[in-house]
């Protein structure tokens, strides 16, 4: 699981959790992988990320050194800042480990990098 | 001399050569045929044909001034016609006089028409009979004796009808009904109003006799008997299949015809039916190709000394035996509308998803994977477009065909099948395993939700509402959620399925279809690299490459007509697009007599060589699913349904919902909006020596039976209208699917 997915999911699908966001990360495995870097391709995704919830997420996984606690204000011809953002985003792959809902505590396992989110029918 | 003669030459006489030299090539191409230079008794008059509203006894009209004709021949959707003078000069006379004649319009046809003609040595090849016949066809020539046919010519009482709706003057023949009556505003027969005279007992001997052949299983209860005077005929059409079993008898009696059968792939067989010939539809020859008479004075027969001679038709009578299906648990069913079928509630209805939705895939992932690698062209262009940067999601992606077409867009993938999702990710694709009705995507964030071919798994209408319901939550306002789903109708407007398009292909077209491919996939993001996929399918799978696509024909119009996208039911073995086999497995101790039918066809492999040229192109599987499914058609009946499962409680479960629900046949109208469609599952260990011994448990064990509800004309949209904040920008079919696309609307 890529960071740029766990920015997107949320636990809010378990009855009575309201925003469910942003999930907390128990890793277990983390990979990075080398993946080529489209500047465009990222500086057109970051106004879609959620930043605070970037940090907190690399952070879980112990890859936020370095990492911009803000989106730079010129992020779009910010090389550095779009280098760093490609890395957490697209190269850090969750393989296995624990997702958890910031309301619950509920755990969604995350195993060979894909999140499991389904739940059981009384959960929903 | 020569070049100022050209120069010379007036507007309209430019004019017709230009026209001759387009109907020349069109001619060649399409039919074969070279236009000659020198004079023959030949005429090929472009703009005299069926296709531009010109009629037979208009062309008569004008051509017969200049001598006299053997036979004008009207082809079916040409814009061209033949006129076959008894001389030559005669064709020339009218060739000088007719060449550039416009004919002017009439009430019927809006525009005039200008003629065009040319000399042609023969007439196209399609209308002369062919010894070879469409699969599944069974002529047997001298089936009666002439004095049986005479008596039973005699029989018929043309002037007192016994019954009203027994009898009818069509426009162009005339019919009388049997046993029930064909309605054909309904192209239906009603099971439950039958009529008060059955099949005449005089006929006992034709079915007794036709039934010892063997072709055919179902003693026949309905009797149509047509007339048709000379130049009379019958458009093509398909005996509706959900009206009749497998089966049909034709005895033809009276004159010859030439019947045409056509494939939708465009393959034209000409048949010609002598007369006290039995003519028996099987398989592909009664659900896929349309027959027809086409409307002619004479029919281009075999002469006795070799070579074609032309035949005057004359009174012909035609008796045709069918037996009618009888389904009246599923016809409740289909009356009772959209409702859902009878799912207690809603837990039920996740248990049924469970058993038939997500267990099979999981199940059947990796086959179904390897079947499923071109996108839609529609949704395929749909992503291409997007502007660059969109976020969007894909919920039930499946092994993730459509998360790698635009490299320039985010998409992450939702399926409720880990199997499934784990290829996704192995292809490097940002994908989750995740249930549509509680989609754990943040809410509002997406530009784009697309959700291909899963709303149809959703049992009951409130889960279908949610489904949708979920897809436009994660879009932002004025984001767009593109949904398909398969449609109950798989035949509209007459069109022709790009599905029964497809069948035909020639290692040219292929080779383009494949590059094209290729070259989408390259342009595509990730590295997924698709050929070297491709190569390892056919060398893993070693024998075959299932399917994707379920195809129905569905035919209230009773003309032919199958096609869509999904799922399908049969493994098939090709080589060079013949196919060898299927395996369609249903065999069990409580399946009924016509279903044991089914088990005849446990045919499989018998030699496959792996075709390079074959395997890992969609289209060419598709087209060899459509061809075999025919062969392996089954009855509609509810039987119990074997999963490989060893849990006793599921077992009884899906016992319970086989009783309910209705296995859907291949290639067959849909006759009941909730139904189980079977998946084979091709067993990588079996070879070919150990097939034919393989006990019918194996087989069982490898058919999943998917639940479908199908999506009848306008369901979808008036589903979307319940929703809040749903606008329907647009809503179309696509290829035996219904989309629709939604806007997410902004409050004010």
């Amino acid at each position: 699981m890529k960071l740029i997915t766990h920015n997107m999911l949320t636990s809010n699908i378990i009855k009575g959790v309201t925003k469910g966001y942003p999930l907390g990360i128990i890793p277990r495995k983390v990979e990075v992988k080398d993946v080529d870097y489209n500047p465009e391709f990222l500086a057109r995704m970051i106004p879609n990320m959620d930043w605070s919830a970037v940090c907190k997420a690399a952070k879980d996984v112990g890859h936020d050194e370095g990492l911009p606690k803000e989106i730079a204000p010129n992020f779009t011809e910010n090389d550095e800042f779009l280098k760093a953002a490609h890395h957490v985003l697209l190269e850090i792959d969750v393989v296995e480990g624990d997702l958890v809902c910031p309301e619950t505590g509920r755990k969604f396992p995350v195993s060979n990098g894909v999140p499991n989110m389904l739940l059981k029918e009384e959960e929903a | 001399m020569a070049a100022l003669k050209d120069t010379k030459l007036g507007k309209t006489e430019k004019k017709l050569k230009k026209k001759q030299s387009r109907l020349r090539r069109t001619l060649l191409k399409h039919d074969g045929i070279e236009i000659q230079d020198k004079p023959t008794k030949i005429l090929c008059v472009n703009n005299a044909g069926l296709d531009t509203g010109v009629t037979r006894d208009e062309v008569f009209e004008v051509f017969c001034k200049y001598g006299e004709t053997d036979d004008i021949m009207m082809l079916p959707k040409k814009p061209y016609c033949f006129v076959c003078y008894k001389l030559v000069e005669n064709a020339e006379e009218a060739y000088i006089h007719l060449n550039g004649y416009t004919i002017p319009a009439t009430d019927t046809r809006k525009s005039s028409c200008t003629f065009y003609i040319s000399f042609v040595s023969k007439v196209p090849e399609s209308l002369s009979p062919s010894n070879k016949l469409p699969p599944g066809l069974i002529l047997l020539p001298d089936f009666i004796s002439e004095e049986y046919g005479q008596r039973l010519l005699d029989s018929i009482n043309w002037k007192e009808p016994t019954f009203q709706a027994q009898q009818r003057d069509l426009k162009h023949r005339r019919v009388k009904h049997y046993g029930f009556e064909f309605k054909y505003g309904i192209n239906n027969v009603d099971p439950d109003d039958p009529l008060p005279d059955g099949i005449p007992t005089i006929c006992n001997d034709v079915i007794k006799q036709a039934l010892q052949t063997g072709h055919v299983k179902f003693t026949p209860d309905q009797l149509t008997i047509n007339q048709y005077e000379p130049g009379q005929g019958i458009p093509p059409h398909v005996d509706t299949p959900s009206a009749f079993e497998d089966g049909i008898m034709s005895l033809s009696l009276g004159s010859q015809v030439v019947m045409d059968f056509r494939h939708p792939d465009g393959q034209h067989l000409s048949v010609l039916l002598p007369p006290c010939s039995l003519l028996i539809m099987t398989g592909e020859s009664r659900y896929v190709w349309s027959h027809g008479i086409t409307p002619c004075k004479s029919d281009i027969i075999p002469a006795p000394g070799g070579g074609l001679t032309l035949a005057p038709r004359g009174l012909r009578t035609s008796f045709t035996f069918r037996k009618i299906t009888r389904v009246k648990e599923s016809r409740k069913l289909e009356e009772r509308d959209c409702k859902q079928c009878d799912l207690e509630n809603d837990a039920a209805a996740a248990e049924l998803e469970k058993l038939h939705v997500h267990q099979v895939y999981d199940n059947i992932a990796d086959h179904f994977s390897g079947t499923r690698h071109s996108p839609w062209p529609r949704i395929f262009e749909f992503l291409k477009q997007l502007p660059a940067g969109s976020l969007v999601a894909d919920i039930g992606c499946g092994n993730g065909k459509y998360l790698g077409v635009n490299n320039q867009i985010c998409m992450i993938g939702s399926d409720r099948s880990q199997n499934l999702v784990k290829i996704c990710q192995e292809r490097n694709y940002l994908a989750i395993v995740s249930d549509i009705l509680s989609i754990p995507l943040r809410t509002e964030s997406f530009d784009v939700a697309i959700c291909i071919a899963v709303i149809h798994h959703l049992s009951t209408k409130d889960r279908r509402l949610r489904a949708l319901s979920e897809l436009l939550r994660i879009v932002r306002p004025k984001g767009k959620v593109l949904v398909y789903v398969w449609a109950m109708e798989q035949e509209l407007h007459q069109v022709k399925s790009k599905y029964l398009k497809e069948k035909h292909f020639d290692d040219k077209t292929e080779q383009t279809l494949l590059s094209c491919d290729q070259q989408e996939v390259e342009k595509s993001a990730g590295s997924y690299n698709y050929l070297g996929e491709m190569t390892r399918l056919q060398s893993e799978s070693e024998a075959c490459t299932a399917f994707i696509r379920e195809d129905k024909k569905c035919s209230a119009t009773e003309s032919p007509n199958i096609q869509s996208f999904h799922e399908c039911t049969d493994t098939v073995e090709s080589q060079n697009h013949k196919v060898f086999t299927i395996t369609h497995g249903h065999s069990n101790k409580e399946v009924t007599e016509s279903s044991n039918k089914a088990t005849d066809h446990h045919i499989m492999v018998d030699h496959f060589v792996p075709s390079s040229s074959s395997i890992g192109n969609e289209n060419a599987c598709v087209a060899m699913e459509k061809m075999v499914s025919l062969d392996t058609k089954q009855t509609d009946l509810q039987i119990d349904l074997v999963n490989g499962c060893t849990d006793s409680q599921s077992e009884k479960d899906k016992k319970k919902w086989a009783k309910r629900l209705e296995v859907h046949v291949n290639r067959t109208q849909f006759k009941q909006q909730d139904i189980l469609v079977p998946w084979q599952l091709k067993n990588k260990n079996q070879n070919n020596k150990d097939i034919k011994s393989e006990n019918d448990e194996c087989k069982d064990a490898n058919t999943f039976h998917r639940f479908y509800h199908v999506f009848k004309r306008g369901e979808l949209e008036a589903l979307c209208r319940e929703l809040e904040h749903c606008k329907v920008v647009n809503s179309y079919y696509d290829q035996g699917n219904w989309a629709v696309m939604l806007e997410k609307v902004v409050e004010i």
